[in-house]
């Protein structure tokens, strides 16, 4: 009895020394594996800048334009024959640097009573370019295609076309995109288009 | 038990019995001795390129870009969103292995409590690969605190395929309220495993 005793203590420290052992060899592994990494740096500078170009007020229906000239509100009536608002809102570039702008409907409510509402640019030298269109209340464009805004002293206007079905309110939001000629970097201004 | 007797019955000199003394002391010393040998690292050091490095974008807003760091001297306009497209590549040199990568907020000043901070709705850095956009590190403001997202200033390891470069579209916005003239400057690291 004595002698089996003695058998599992001889048992138990073997167990304990290969144990041990293991957990070394554990160690051992997990320093030889361990993970080569490197860290680059990005340090971004924002500064707070005037910006470039500039809506103002137009002379048809009532605009108004916000702090710092980079949103508008811009207000007209829908009536039940067709009607342009010639020009609700000018685009003003005040530096040296050449622009493409376009306009990008990105929200609306009740456009179902417009029977027709274009919003488009145009100028002496460039023409129309129709940008976003309603047609018996849905969108037929929403996205217009980009128009030259040359070096100042430049300015693009804003015009509407509109006619409704009854004296409801629609309302139109749409993006003025402002592009740095030859780059992908770009400004977006808020414009609420108010349709009574 | 005998042999004992003996050895305890032999009369030794005082120095005899130092002898004995001391060879003992030097065996005991050296069998205790740890048991050590030395293996040879020789580290060659070389200057390289990172696998992961920076370069210059079209949308590259001004500042210094090199392998490892990049300066980007954006702007942010009151009430506007600016979006720089492709504001810095990120390119896998590597042409066998993708790499992981991520990025970690470091540091950002005006720190959080000025009122200074209130000159910025927010500021985002988007990584997008060839088709589309992957993760982002966005800073907005609360009142005078930067919120970060995700919450920690870190995002998850994103893996880019060998010899494949990805880009950060960087987005500013500062309230109607901003004064022209304030500077936020934004340390991110670019963990690369």
């Amino acid at each position: 009895m004595q002698k089996y005793n003695v058998y599992a203590q001889k048992m138990h420290q073997s167990t304990w020394l290969v144990v041990t052992l293991f957990v070394l060899l554990g160690f051992l592994f997990s320093n030889v594996d361990g993970n080569t990494y490197f860290a680059l740096v990005t340090e971004p500078r924002t500064t707070v800048s005037s910006p470039p170009v500039v809506l103002q007020t137009g002379t048809a229906g009532n605009s108004t334009v916000y702090l710092n000239g980079t949103s508008a509100k811009i207000s007209a009536v829908a009536p039940s024959t067709l009607t342009n608002y010639d020009y609700v809102l000018k685009v003003v570039n005040n530096v040296s640097d050449l622009w493409k702008i376009r306009l990008k409907a990105y929200s609306q409510s009740n456009i179902g009573r417009l029977n027709n509402c274009t919003i488009y640019f145009h100028n002496a030298s460039d023409g129309f370019s129709g940008q976003v269109y309603v047609v018996n209340g849905n969108y037929t464009q929403q996205t217009g295609s980009w128009y030259d805004l040359p070096a100042s002293p430049a300015e693009r206007y804003i015009a509407v076309t509109l006619q409704a079905s009854n004296s409801e309110v629609s309302y139109v939001n749409v993006y003025l995109e402002i592009l740095i000629h030859d780059k992908t970097t770009y400004a977006q201004y808020v414009l609420t288009f108010e349709f009574t | 038990m005998r042999n004992l007797k003996i050895i305890k019955n032999v009369k030794l000199k005082k120095s005899s019995k130092f002898l004995i003394l001391l060879l003992t002391s030097i065996l005991v010393g050296t069998a205790n001795a740890a048991i050590f040998y030395s293996l040879t690292m020789q580290p060659q050091v070389t200057v390289s390129t990172p696998v992961i490095k920076f370069s210059e974008a079209p949308d590259h807003p001004g500042g210094t870009v090199n392998d490892a760091w990049c300066c980007l001297t954006a702007k942010s306009y009151p009430n506007a969103t600016l979006t720089y497209e492709k504001a810095v590549y990120l390119n896998n040199t590597d042409s066998e292995n993708s790499h992981s990568f991520r990025l970690r907020h470091v540091g950002i000043t005006p720190a959080n409590g000025y009122s200074v901070v209130g000159n910025w709705t927010s500021i985002k850095f988007l990584v997008y690969n060839s088709s589309s956009y992957v993760f982002s590190l966005n800073y907005t403001v609360s009142l005078t605190d930067w919120i970060l997202e995700p919450s920690g200033g870190v995002t998850g390891y994103y893996s880019i395929p060998a010899s494949t470069g990805w880009w950060i579209r960087l987005e500013t916005l500062s309230p109607a309220t901003a004064t022209e003239g304030k500077v936020c400057n934004i340390q991110i690291a670019v963990d690369v495993e």
